[in-house]
């Protein structure tokens, strides 16, 4: 049971983490729920469709978020661009589809824009046969289909 | 070449399973949204299931970066834009487009307009469709939940189109 100002979220492979409220809220999903039902302040939260590795990942996002907008001398701007560059950086494809979810679910919207923001750039300015390399994506046209797609979009290649 | 390779060496893909096209349409909206619009047109040319993706956008560009603010003096950005990259063929067969506008889908002999955006900008696509249905050979056209300012322009426009104008379907929302 988490003592008081913080709250005890849990994974969907059973991990509990205990975290100050302030680092939970910034899921506005939790804050919801936190605000509506007193029993989840004491309680436990349980984070659907989330396991342990990810939900450590989206706490140690949130915490650093947390404690910058608290108190942005020790945290400066400077220093959360660099942890966000960091955090999505070290990410695997997996973890990036992972968290794009579980961070959509709980409304991190910060966060969700920083993953967003993170597959877009890896989208950006590539060839369609280029990005459905990266992301696995089959290409399911036949070849005539290819070739007239190709005749329309000159502008394309 | 290599970009992609070391970025596919950064990324360590694992499974090599396609999880990207089955994120939540929200997410991919957001993603999409992200990138120019070439880019993300581009991205209807992947597979059937990124065929439509896109369209869901809801920032739209015009020359990259020309946003459609000021109605009077980017108006015709815009419909270049749309001439340049929307209409290219021109010809009699436009059942098989490929990149189409957010607001429009078009199949077979059908356009479908649909007003997603706050603005004016479904407007004058419209009014470009419409003006352009004779080349287009632009058989019918429906227009739901337009705003009720519209009305009277659009009913005017579809005089000129006599054929779209049949089998029009306008409705204010």
């Amino acid at each position: 049971m988490a003592s008081k100002g913080n709250l005890t979220l849990k994974s969907c492979n059973g991990k509990e983490f205990i975290v100050e409220e302030k680092v939970a809220v910034m899921s506005t999903t939790i804050k919801n729920m936190v605000d509506v039902d007193d029993s989840f302040a004491q309680g436990v939260i349980p984070i659907i469709g989330v396991d342990g590795k990810i939900l450590a990942k989206l706490i140690e996002y949130c915490k650093e978020h947390a404690e910058a907008d608290e108190d942005e001398e020790v945290k400066s701007e400077e220093y959360l661009k660099k942890f966000d560059e960091k955090f999505v950086d070290e990410l695997n494809l997996n973890d990036l589809y992972d968290l794009l979810k579980a961070s959509n679910y709980l409304e991190i919207t910060k966060l969700l824009n920083l993953l967003c923001q993170k597959v877009a750039s890896m989208i950006k300015g590539k060839k369609p046969e280029e990005i459905r390399r990266i992301f696995n994506i089959k290409n399911d046209f036949t070849p005539e289909e290819e070739e007239e797609i190709n005749r329309q979009n000159p502008w394309a290649f | 070449m290599e970009e992609i390779n070391q970025a596919l060496s950064n990324l360590n893909l694992g499974n090599g399973e396609d999880r990207i096209s089955h994120l939540p349409e929200s997410v991919l909206t957001r993603i999409l949204s992200r990138l120019t619009n070439k880019d993300a047109m581009l991205t209807s040319i992947q597979s059937w299931t990124w065929r439509k993706k896109w369209t869901s956008i809801f920032n739209l560009h015009f020359y990259d970066g020309v946003l459609y603010a000021n109605e009077v003096t980017n108006k015709q950005i815009f419909i270049n834009f749309v001439e340049k990259s929307y209409f290219p063929w021109k010809n009699d067969d436009y059942e098989m487009l490929w990149t189409l506008p957010p607001c429009i889908m078009i199949s077979h002999e059908r356009v479908y307009f649909t007003y997603r955006f706050g603005n004016s900008i479904g407007f004058h696509l419209m009014k470009l469709l419409l003006q352009n249905a004779q080349a287009l050979q632009l058989m019918s056209i429906c227009a739901l939940e337009i705003p009720n300012s519209w009305k009277t322009e659009i009913k005017s426009m579809l005089l000129v189109a006599p054929r779209a104008s049949k089998n029009a379907i306008i409705e204010v929302k």
